[in-house]
């Protein structure tokens, strides 16, 4: 006895759901060939038929939203109106503080008052940093808060 | 004036290119080049690097959704052709529904770059053009769970079937 591969699963996906009579029972096989099919032309096309041809509307909607999913990445990005018009990377190393204080922040630096008080943030790190040059991670916590 | 630029691609995607290629009637140097005429004018500046994928996302599904529910009003519409923006998703997707009869061609629209491809919408009269898969338990030696799982899905009672269906992704699932 063997354990017939995922191409077995898929056909039974596909025949239950152009042929299965219920409605319920097709829209479990979409939602079937949606999890294994991402990569099998017959899964697609058999989604695409029954957004297509179905007699229910739930199998349909369920249908296209299927292909939708195989088509568009699972990890979205974030959405154009999270993204800030100007990025500013505030990634220069500060040595010497923390030991090597290393960032990525990305700002939203479109507002003028932001990018000023980015300017002035940099400029006390960096004054910091001269100050004292021999203090631990730990210890630079505490002068951080201190001077703030 | 033109540039030539040699590439290396996989054997998969260039496999792909020509079928889509085929299924488009065009050279695969021609979908090559307009599919990145396409990428150059979607947008322009830095942003396009950051947020094309998300823009994509949103496209593809509106593009799909679209596709899909004209092809579903074909009979009450009379349409024979219908346009989709040309995106990677939608040649792919137009080129299966080529090959398996869904739809009866698919050509780029007019114009440089090209922005969308006009499928042409398969007579009614069509056959079904997917075959159903045969599946015959004898062919096969199963496995007790895939014995299982058939005898179920073939079951009268749909609430059984259904659970036969949950089992097989359950079992076949990543």
């Amino acid at each position: 006895m063997s354990k017939p591969d995922k191409s077995w699963a898929i056909a039974l996906l596909i025949r239950q759901l152009l042929t299965d009579p219920s409605p319920e029972v097709r829209q479990v096989a979409v939602r079937g060939l949606a999890k294994l099919g991402k990569e099998d032309e017959r899964a697609i096309v058999t989604l695409a038929q029954a957004a297509v041809k179905d007699q229910d509307v739930t199998v349909r909607t369920l249908a296209t939203q299927a292909i939708i999913s195989l088509y568009t990445p699972k990890d979205s990005p974030k959405s154009m109106s999270d993204k800030p018009k100007i990025e500013m990377n505030f990634n220069a190393p500060v040595t010497g503080v923390a030991g090597n204080v290393e960032g990525d922040f990305i700002v939203n630096a479109s507002d003028p008052v932001v990018a000023t008080a980015l300017d002035e943030l940099k400029t006390m790190i960096a004054a910091l940093q001269q100050q004292h040059p021999d203090v631990t991670e730990h210890e630079a916590i505490a002068v951080i808060n201190a001077e703030f | 004036m033109s540039q030539t630029i040699t590439i290396q691609i996989p054997d998969d995607l260039a496999q792909d290119l020509a079928s889509q290629a085929e299924q488009l009637n065009v050279s695969v140097e021609n979908l090559v080049v307009r599919s990145l005429s396409t990428l150059a004018h979607t947008a322009d500046g830095e942003e396009r690097s950051d947020t094309s994928s998300n823009d994509t996302n949103s496209d593809i599904g509106e593009a799909i959704a679209h596709l899909l529910s004209t092809l579903h009003n074909v009979k009450n519409t009379g349409q024979t052709t219908l346009q989709t923006p040309l995106l990677p998703a939608t040649i792919h997707l137009a080129s299966l529904l080529k090959k398996y009869g869904l739809i009866a061609d698919v050509q780029f629209t007019p114009g440089y770059p090209p922005t969308h491809l006009t499928l042409s919408v398969a007579p009614s009269s069509t056959p079904d053009p997917l075959p159903l898969p045969e599946l015959k338990e004898q062919d096969i030696s199963l496995a007790p769970k895939q014995t299982e799982i058939l005898q179920a899905i073939n079951h009268e009672d749909p609430q059984i079937r259904m659970q036969a269906i949950a089992a097989l992704g359950e079992l076949y699932g990543e």
